[in-house]
């Protein structure tokens, strides 16, 4: 009776290794099969941001960091490729360090361009910065310039 | 009785100390000063303030002012016309004397000697001229003669003037039982209504008088009198007898000596006894009077701050104290003689909430602290820390239109700040200074100044407070 319990306990034991491989094996064949992350290949890249006076035909005019209040607006441009997914970056305008103004832009795969625009006034004359973030509040970069009167 | 044993048992250890100390000045002042000429005048200065006060506190406005005028020129002319007075009462003796003795008595004169020699002098016409000094000075009137310092005896004075002796002209100089010294040349008197028959040893003799206390003794050459002047006074001596009790009249010699040394010791006693009277009488006017409050704003002194930490900010930078004491008391008090300190070595980073207690007062003694607004003191503390700030160009003017401004390049980059930490965290950039577009016509370089923003941060030692901008322009 106790050999026969015995025997019954080495069968269970064996039973149970041979499961626990045949699932480590199937998970590294999962691992294997899976596609590699976007991250790896692909992020969201910021590859051009710039002030400009105006956008025309989906190009930035006239690149400065000056701005005559006179001129009317301020323009923020920027451009991303490749875009992976559907996404949200932010154009938050400060004045001196203050907030001034938030624009939340939706960027779409492959590639976006998008911006944001303010108009000025001439109390707006001063040093002003925008700094462009990621969905997740990351700074991708900081544009400063002026507006003068 | 209540209250005078509720003020007895407020009187502090340093109210005892402070009427013990002023008493003996004043006792000790008496004790140097008594029987001058400054010392009468003194106490004069001392009735006119009295007088003063007096006028203050019926509201005599004038007279009070007219008073206190009269004292301060008072004051300053015992300081000039006693000069000699309060120089020889300090110089002639040690600081001990001046601080604890009795002024001792000198050395006694030996008058008898004196007067048999001046009357031998006399009777062989022999020309002579003794002085014997009072309290005052005499070195910047006499003319200083030959150093002598011999103990009198009658054979040396009847030498010092014989008539073939060197030294025999001027004057003999006494102190105590010593010819101090001979040959001293006396100021002329400018008395015109002196009679003719006195010659220059006269006129000598009364012009020293005359300028100060001492008795100068005068034997005539052609007439073989003894004359003595003191002050404006010239008396002729007919005897040895007059003459010893003129002597002893000037220079204080007394037959019965131990009853004078008891009188005097009685003197000084009574004089110690007024000195503490006066003392205390003034100390009560002054700190006891509780009749008055005044209100003070005294600036907070911070101190003992962490050197790590930075104070930020405080709810009150000074308090207001209302003291409570005398009218007199509170009238004499300066802003400057309040203190409020509060130690910051326990503070700790963030607010800091102080009860300001009489542990953070100091106040003069005699008055008390009745309130004082705002009760409780918040301060704020911060770390201090370094933090490094990108730098931006703060344009301002106008550029001429048929330009842009491309971009511009900050060198360096970063501004680095030393500051609270929560000062630190508030900014983000660093500004320059305004820089003026109208004169850029094409590609450049300038410098700026960093504009700091508040005045709790520095520039982090070393760093130079100006930055580089090199700035690209375009035609449109």
């Amino acid at each position: 009776m106790k050999t026969q319990q015995s025997h019954t306990s080495i069968g269970f034991l064996i039973a149970a290794i041979l499961l626990i491989l045949s699932l480590s094996a199937r998970a590294q064949e999962n691992d294997a099969a899976r596609p590699l992350p976007p991250e790896t290949t692909a992020s969201l890249t910021l590859v051009r941001a710039i002030m400009c006076e105006g956008i025309k035909e989906f190009e930035p005019q006239t690149e400065t960091i000056l701005f005559s209040a006179t001129l009317g607006e301020a323009v923020c441009f920027t451009a991303f490729d490749p875009v992976p997914e559907k996404t949200e970056i932010y154009h938050n305008w400060f004045k001196r360090d203050v907030p001034d103004a938030k624009f939340k832009l939706t960027l779409k795969p492959p590639k976006w361009a998008s911006f944001s625009r303010i108009r000025l006034r001439n109390s707006d004359s001063g040093p002003w910065r925008v700094d462009i973030t990621d969905a997740n509040g990351r700074i991708l970069q900081t544009l400063r310039f002026s507006v003068t009167e | 009785m209540q209250k005078i044993l509720t003020f007895i048992f407020s009187i502090r250890w340093q109210d005892i100390l402070d009427i013990a100390f002023n008493s003996y000045i004043l006792f000790r002042l008496y004790a140097l000063f008594r029987g001058t000429d400054a010392f009468r005048v003194l106490i004069g200065i001392a009735f006119l303030w009295v007088l003063e006060r007096m006028a203050v506190s019926m509201g005599l406005i004038l007279t009070s002012w007219m008073i206190e005028g009269i004292i301060a020129v008072a004051a300053l002319i015992v300081i000039v016309v006693f000069r000699n007075e309060i120089r020889s009462v300090f110089r002639a003796r040690n600081i001990w004397t001046i601080l604890w003795d009795l002024p001792q008595k000198q050395a006694k004169t030996p008058i008898d000697i004196i007067t048999e020699s001046v009357y031998e002098l006399a009777q062989q016409h022999i020309g002579a001229l003794i002085v014997l000094p009072g309290r005052e000075d005499l070195e910047e009137v006499v003319q200083k003669g030959v150093p002598w310092d011999g103990k009198i005896s009658s054979e040396m004075i009847k030498s010092i003037f014989w008539p073939n002796n060197p030294v025999h002209d001027g004057a003999a100089i006494i102190r105590g039982n010593r010819v101090a010294e001979v040959s001293a040349i006396l100021p002329l008197s400018q008395r015109k209504d002196l009679p003719s028959v006195y010659g220059t040893r006269h006129r000598a003799a009364a012009g020293l008088a005359e300028m100060t206390d001492a008795m100068i003794i005068v034997v005539s050459e052609e007439k073989g009198t003894v004359t003595i002047t003191h002050g404006t006074d010239l008396l002729n001596i007919s005897s040895e007898r007059d003459l010893k009790r003129v002597l002893k009249g000037h220079l204080g010699i007394r037959e019965d000596q131990t009853r004078y040394l008891k009188k005097r010791r009685i003197e000084m006693y009574t004089a110690a006894v007024v000195s503490l009277l006066i003392i205390c009488v003034v100390w009560f006017s002054i700190s006891r009077g509780f009749d008055a409050i005044k209100t003070f704003d005294i600036p907070i002194e911070y101190a003992d701050r962490n050197p790590k930490l930075e104070l930020l900010t405080t709810s009150a930078t000074s308090v207001r104290l209302y003291l409570r004491g005398s009218r007199a008391l509170l009238s004499s008090i300066r802003p400057e003689q309040i203190r409020i300190r509060i130690d910051l070595s326990q503070a700790v980073s963030g607010t800091n909430t102080f009860a300001i207690t009489h542990d953070h007062l100091s106040i003069p003694p005699g008055l008390t602290l009745k309130e004082v607004r705002p009760m409780v003191v918040d301060v704020t503390l911060d770390e201090r820390s370094q933090k490094g700030f990108p730098a931006q160009a703060d344009w301002a003017g106008k550029l001429p239109p048929r330009l842009i401004l491309v971009r511009s390049i900050i060198t360096p980059q970063k501004v680095e700040l030393i500051g609270p930490r929560t000062i630190l965290d508030s900014i983000s950039t660093i500004y320059t200074a305004p820089i003026l577009l109208n004169d850029i016509t094409r590609t450049g370089k300038t410098d700026a100044k960093v504009v700091i923003p508040s005045a709790f941060l520095t520039m982090k030692p070393g760093s130079k407070d100006k930055v580089a901008v090199e700035y690209e322009v375009k035609e449109r």
